[in-house]
């Protein structure tokens, strides 16, 4: 996957790059309570951000968790690559341990962290910087990053302050909406053919068992008739191959299967960020509809008050107050509000424009990633299937002889 | 008793190699196939085109299946090859109208008519009867030769009073009505002890002529009795641990004959001391014993993994063709360049669909159906050694009456007469519940003399006279059944056995066929896929 990305921008031999790959899983601390798996990161930089240039680190599942976590959070703008699920059905059958689950989950991880130094933000990010070289994660964690969690950004402030829920977007289908259409019909797309692909793998497990179960029928066919057991025997073996043969499919199938469900995972995250992209607008939106109401106000009490004060007016007249003066005062204050109002909106956009840059960006990695891993999904399919039936005919074949 | 015999053998194995269906008519004047069929006017049945030897003659089903009775009646010692079963009633309620017109189920049955026309033929009785001869061969409507025979219309007939096997007019056909059938119970297992040991007699001698298959369902389950075989003790035996506990038994209908035999579970033969004497008896039995482990085997293990195969096979096509439209509905979403691709191998999973489709077709016609046929030919060929076996026991059971009956003295009042009436009681007993049913001359005979020594002590000569005359002359009609049983027995066997070696062996290639056309097609479709993508992959 990362090599089909590297052709569509092939960096020069001067620009940073970052590799890294997930290996050796290793069991720790066995027996105890907080028996885990571990994997090795060995990160191979140029970049001058990191202190060595080659770092090897043992990191266990949770941590990266604690990285995905960090990065969604900090990264509001950037679709930070899915980690692959939990597994709790693993964890309640016990087969966490398990050869296969392992080797899995440690293709996976690798996926994710080839993902997250591809991404032109996310591996600047200090935070993912020291999650490949830092020793000691745990402590980085809690004394560096936690307060830092805690803070809000200005932009927040004012979003909080003004009740959204219930406005909407402009109606006008903007480049945003599509992008998110598209995404989600890929996702249907996707869903669907994962679904085929792992009734399919269901379907050939049967198989598999059958195809056994009748070569040991075979095989005692042999026995009932004695001129049968040369040519049964042969039936009998081919039978056997041909489940075995099955059954490596089903693995290489499982596999893909993986790639598939994280190519989905992905196009979720994307879909995510866009909801983001949507609130962070509305929020921008509301924000000028308050300007454009302040306005309205200021010219309205500039304009000499309106019916609208009667009210207030002949009050004031009982208290006494001067009419001018008042009128002044606030229209002064609603002059410095809708300063302040402007200002933010003007901070705001800025923010918002860039945020919808990283938003375009993120959508055409997506689109190349998404080609890119289809691609390599089905010339997989297809070398699967290739190899799969030489084998079986290659084995009735020689049966038959 | 010699079955396999070599010369036999090396003319067979010129029918072993090939793999299709033709095998067993390489010798040249077996040829014989079903070429066509053709609905009736009005739609209401199917004729099939029956060509042998460059002539043409149309029968429909039911001829079928009248000849197959006929011929039960007339060779019930014979093992007469399997006709395929009519349609169950399921079938017909799912498609009351196709049903009789289905091209598959057409076509599964003229392959199964085409088989059963083969395998008559290599029969050593059944190709040279003449009925069968016009069967295949006069265009006459088989209705019109049928009623031209003059057969009694009763059927409720029992086989075992009909004549073994053979053309030659019957001289003790006065005889056979009255012949005990006293076996039957012997047949049974102690299991099926309660059941009436009527119901037992043709449940395990009537001939099982329609089996109701169809291409879908396994062959139905037969009751266990027929699978259980025991060779009953021989009569003096018994009648010493008779002797012992005569005094203790009460009368009633419910004992065990004395012919029946404890209860042994498994297949396995008693062995018995006395059966040295009966060797030919003692292979038959064993032989029966392997038919029926063979079977059964058949029956409850073969077909049923193949069958659950053959449907794994079919879920698979429809599968796969969802996959391929999953992989086509991807291409509306993508760009120009990976929407072929997508193109490319949603036809590759669409084709092994198809392909997987094939296979099952051809699985099924050319595996699984041959094997039911084998299955229905080897309980074809079950009922006939057990009607053997019953006949071979009947002329004993003679032998043991005339033996009795030339031990009771008739007018010995003064020596114990509680030996001679005891036994006639014995004898009585195990004819007692045919009796019962008083259809019997034989046992009404019995019924007599048991009223009679009910009455008085002793049995007059003539009576007695009269009984052993009965007795010597069905049993010289046994006899003379025996012979004609044994004369023919190595051929029917030798015939059995090529049968299904060659059909199993069919079978055998069939499967290396499907299999390895599956592979075959599959490998150059997905190679060219292969090769497709890694031009559009070029081109990008």
């Amino acid at each position: 996957m990362l090599n089909s990305i590297d052709s569509e921008n092939p960096p020069p031999s001067s620009t940073p790059f970052i590799e890294c790959f997930v290996t050796e899983p290793r069991k720790e601390l066995q027996g105890s309570r907080d028996a885990h798996v571990s994997y090795l990161i060995i990160t191979k930089t140029n970049s001058p951000l990191f202190t060595r240039s080659e770092c090897k680190v043992r990191r266990r599942f949770s941590d990266f968790v604690k990285l995905q976590e960090i990065l969604s959070r900090l990264n509001e703008d950037c679709v930070v690559p899915p980690l692959p699920a939990k597994h709790k059905l693993e964890y309640i059958k016990g087969n966490r341990f398990s050869e296969n689950f392992i080797n899995r989950r440690a293709s996976l991880l690798n996926r994710y962290i080839t993902r997250c130094a591809f991404h032109p933000v996310l591996h600047r990010s200090p935070h993912f910087i020291a999650f490949l070289e830092n020793p000691n994660w745990n402590n980085y964690v809690r004394y560096f990053i936690q307060p830092k969690l805690n803070t809000t950004s200005k932009l927040d402030e004012f979003s909080d302050s003004l009740l959204n829920a219930f406005s909407k977007l402009k109606e006008e289908p903007t480049e945003f909406d599509i992008q998110r259409d598209h995404v989600q019909q890929f996702m249907l797309g996707i869903s669907n053919l994962e679904t085929s692909i792992q009734r399919i793998v269901r379907l050939e497990k049967t198989l598999e068992t059958d195809y056994e179960d009748v070569s040991t029928q075979f095989d005692r066919l042999a026995s009932l008739d004695r001129t049968l057991e040369i040519p049964v025997e042969s039936v009998h073996q081919a039978l056997q191959k041909t489940g075995e043969e099955y059954s490596f499919l089903i693995e290489k199938l499982t596999l893909l299967l993986d790639t598939i469900k994280d190519v989905q995972s992905y196009a979720q995250s994307l879909k995510e960020l866009l909801k983001r992209r949507d609130q962070k607008q509305q929020d921008v939106e509301a924000l000028q509809e308050y300007s454009s109401k302040l306005s309205l106000e200021r010219d309205k009490i500039s304009s000499g008050g309106s019916s609208g004060f009667s009210f207030s007016k002949t009050f004031d007249d009982l208290r006494g107050v001067d009419h001018n003066d008042s009128r002044l005062k606030r229209l002064e204050q609603v002059q410095s509000e809708l300063q302040a109002v402007e200002q933010a909106i003007q901070e705001a956009s800025i923010i918002h424009e860039a945020f919808n840059q990283r938003v375009r960006e993120e959508s055409k990695l997506f689109d190349n990633v998404r080609q890119s891993e289809m691609l390599n999904a089905i010339n997989e399919y297809a070398n699967i299937h290739v190899e799969f039936f030489t084998n079986i005919r290659e084995l009735w074949l020689h049966a038959k002889q | 008793m010699n079955v396999i015999k070599e010369g036999i053998y090396k003319e067979r194995s010129s029918l072993d190699s090939p793999e299709t269906s033709e095998g067993l008519d390489r010798k040249a004047d077996i040829q014989i196939a079903i070429v066509s069929t053709v609905t009736s006017s009005d739609g209401s049945y199917v004729e099939y085109e029956i060509s042998h030897h460059k002539r043409s003659v149309w029968r429909r089903y039911s001829d079928f299946e009248s000849l197959v009775k006929l011929m039960h009646r007339r060779y019930p010692a014979a093992i007469v090859p399997p006709i395929p079963g009519k349609q169950s009633l399921l079938s017909y309620a799912k498609h009351p109208r196709k049903a009789k017109n289905d091209a598959d189920f057409l076509n599964f049955r003229s392959r199964m008519l085409e088989l059963f026309l083969r395998q008559c033929l290599l029969h050593p009785l059944l190709r040279v009867d003449s009925d069968f001869d016009k069967f295949i061969n006069s265009s006459i409507s088989w209705h019109v030769i049928i009623s031209s025979m003059n057969l009694s219309k009763d059927s409720g007939i029992d086989p075992l009073r009909l004549p073994p096997i053979g053309t030659e007019p019957d001289p003790f056909a006065h005889l056979r009505s009255s012949m005990p059938l006293v076996m039957s119970n012997t047949v049974s297992p102690p299991s099926s002890r309660s059941r009436k040991p009527a119901e037992v007699s043709t449940q395990s001698v009537r001939p099982t002529s329609n089996p109701s298959t169809t291409s879908s369902t396994d062959g139905p389950v037969y009751p266990d009795s027929e699978d259980e075989f025991k060779l009953p003790p021989t009569s003096s035996e018994l009648l010493l641990t008779h002797d012992s506990d005569d005094n203790t038994s009460s009368a009633s209908v419910q004992e065990p004959s004395p012919y029946l035999p404890s209860a042994i579970d498994g297949l396995s033969v008693t062995s018995n001391p006395k059966d040295t004497t009966r060797p030919e008896f003692k292979d038959l039995t064993s032989y029966t014993n392997e038919v029926i482990l063979c079977r059964k085997f058949l029956h409850h293990n073969l077909s049923p993994s193949i069958h659950s195969t053959l449907s794994g096979i079919s879920k698979m096509e429809s599968s796969l063709s969802k996959l391929g439209s999953a992989f086509h509905s991807l291409t509306a979403l993508n760009e120009i360049h990976l929407a072929n691709h997508l193109q490319v191998i949603a036809n590759a999973f669409e084709f092994s669909g198809m392909y997987a489709k094939a296979l099952e077709q051809e699985f099924n016609s050319s595996v699984y159906e041959k094997l039911i046929q084998s299955m229905q030919l080897a309980r074809s060929a079950v009922r006939a050694l057990k009607y053997k076996n019953l006949k071979i026991q009947q002329r004993e059971f003679l032998q043991d009456q005339l033996v009795h009956s030339n031990s009771i003295d008739p007018v010995d009042s003064s020596s114990p007469s509680a030996y001679p009436s005891n036994r006639l009681n014995s004898i009585q007993r195990a004819v007692v519940s045919q009796a019962k049913k008083g259809y019997t001359i034989f046992g009404r005979l019995q019924n007599a003399i048991y009223d009679f020594v009910d009455g008085e002590t002793s049995i007059s000569k003539e009576t007695l006279q009269e009984h052993r005359t009965t007795i010597e002359n069905q049993l010289t009609a046994a006899n003379w059944d025996c012979q004609i049983i044994n004369k023919l027995i190595d051929e029917e066997l030798e015939y059995y056995k090529v049968c299904q070696s060659t059909q199993l062996k069919e079978i055998v290639n069939a499967v290396h066929a499907s299999f390895s056309k599956w592979a075959q097609s599959n490998l150059h479709r997905w190679l060219r896929t292969r090769e497709e993508l890694e031009e559009l992959s070029r081109g990008m």
